[in-house]
């Protein structure tokens, strides 16, 4: 009688311990589950900077959890949208580092190219959607060519740019985008120029005539003025025996000088740069494409605006 | 008694001054990197002349702007210009430069990008928005 008494208080312990362990367990996986959405919670409420410490205390405390993988890509994804451009594409390059099979690595290798893009590191860019467009991943392969044209039009290479905008396919939203450039580029040869050498030889020989070619005619008065005015008061200084006063008012002419022809030179350069970044910028404008990623469906979308003028 | 009073009260005021400072350095997404101006704006190692030109904008922007008058519309200032471009490149380019900026500011008013700075609007014409034809930026 008291071993069947035994045995049956040692089964009742036996099945408590189980009973609590697997409620323990059960436990376990739900606080791992709540960690995870809160985080994902912070994410979605565009407070980024606390939804990477969320992340990686997720990753801390339950390593082995399958959600590990979308923390570690979640955290890259942050800093992206919280446009902390270096320890995004930090946090990306890490991520392919870590999962290199992942599905989410077209979706990396997208947003580290724009990163690396953002922080004007156009040859790691280039190459991170090279990387792109030859990955067996169809829906970024014209983001990824359309984003390496892109890249070269930043780079003033205008034939290579026109090349790649010819390879994105007819199918795709950016091939209306793509022909806009692709024509437009042809033009970007034959907008008005300023020589710089012209420029600064003219301020040379007559201070404020290399601002008055650079179109600036206020810059041009104040160049001439300075300048004549100094050598005006130098010459006078010398002529009546002030060798001292005049040496240094001549000193002073000579920074007025130099810096005349910088100036007519710089003012030809601005010219240029400054056509050259308005018929971009109009081309932009013209045909201005932006995407999204819906956070929750992770879906992505394309928006395409184009404008006429009447 | 007194002594322990004194010597709590002390305590307790330095604790105060501790807490302060720590709450006072906290900033999020710091990282702990200078920003671009600051890192232009402390001389670095300069020769003679472009230093006692640098002390010498510096002291006109100390002690002489304020009592002639703000007037320079562009951003950063005259005198912050020439600092900057003294730091950047040297005594010799950053005369130059500094008499091209002041050559150049009356058309620059119709092309710049106006800028907030605290309660009034400037115009931007940075050192690199004027070295950039010759040199590279990292």
């Amino acid at each position: 009688m008291p071993g069947k008494i035994l045995l049956f208080l040692l089964v009742f312990l036996t099945l408590s311990l189980t009973c609590f362990v697997w409620e323990a367990r059960g436990e376990g996986s739900n606080d791992a589950e709540m960690q995870f959405a809160f985080a994902e919670r912070l994410f979605e409420e565009g407070d980024y900077y606390r939804a990477i410490g969320e992340y990686k205390r997720y990753i801390f405390l339950y390593p082995q959890e399958k959600s590990t993988e979308k923390a570690f890509f979640r955290i890259a994804e942050s800093y992206y949208r919280a446009e902390k451009w270096k320890e995004a594409t930090d946090a990306f390059k890490k991520f392919v580092a870590k999962y290199p099979a992942s599905t989410l690595c077209p979706d990396t290798l997208y947003q580290q190219g724009l990163s690396e893009k953002q922080l004007h590191r156009f040859d790691d860019a280039f190459l991170t959607f090279e990387i792109l467009s030859k990955i067996q991943a169809g829906r970024y392969f014209d983001k990824a060519i359309y984003e390496m044209a892109l890249i070269l039009v930043e780079k003033e290479d205008w034939s290579g740019a026109r090349n790649l905008f010819t390879l994105v396919p007819g199918k795709s939203a950016l091939y209306g985008p793509a022909q806009r450039y692709y024509i437009e580029l042809d033009e970007i040869e034959n907008l008005p120029r300023k020589s710089p050498a012209a420029a600064g030889t003219l301020a040379a020989i007559l201070p404020g005539a290399g601002h008055l070619y650079a179109e600036r005619p206020r810059d041009a008065l104040v160049a001439f003025l300075l300048n004549a005015s100094f050598i005006w008061a130098s010459i006078e200084l010398f002529n009546n025996g002030n060798e001292v006063a005049g040496g240094i008012v001549a000193f002073f002419e000579l920074g007025w000088y130099t810096g005349n022809i910088y100036s007519a030179v710089g003012s030809a350069h601005k010219y240029n740069e400054r056509n050259k970044k308005d018929f971009l910028q109009n081309l932009k404008d013209m045909s201005s494409l932006s995407f999204y990623k819906d956070g929750k469906s992770a879906e992505h979308y394309l928006m395409y605006c184009v404008r006429y003028q009447f | 008694m007194r002594q322990y009073l004194t010597i709590f009260i002390i305590v307790s005021f330095c604790n105060l001054f501790a807490v302060t400072g720590e709450a006072a350095e906290f900033v999020p997404w710091n990282f702990n990197r200078p920003a671009l101006g600051e890192a232009l704006d402390s001389p670095r190692e300069l020769s003679l002349a472009a230093y006692l030109m640098y002390q010498g904008s510096l002291f006109f922007s100390r002690y002489i702007s304020p009592v002639d008058g703000d007037r320079c519309a562009m951003y950063p200032t005259c005198s912050a210009y020439s600092r900057q471009a003294i730091a950047k490149h040297g005594f010799f380019i950053g005369s130059i430069m500094t008499a091209d900026r002041l050559i150049h500011e009356n058309n620059e008013i119709d092309m710049a990008q106006e800028v907030e700075i605290g309660k009034s609007y400037r115009y931007s014409d940075s050192v690199a928005e004027n070295d950039f034809w010759w040199y590279k930026h990292r």
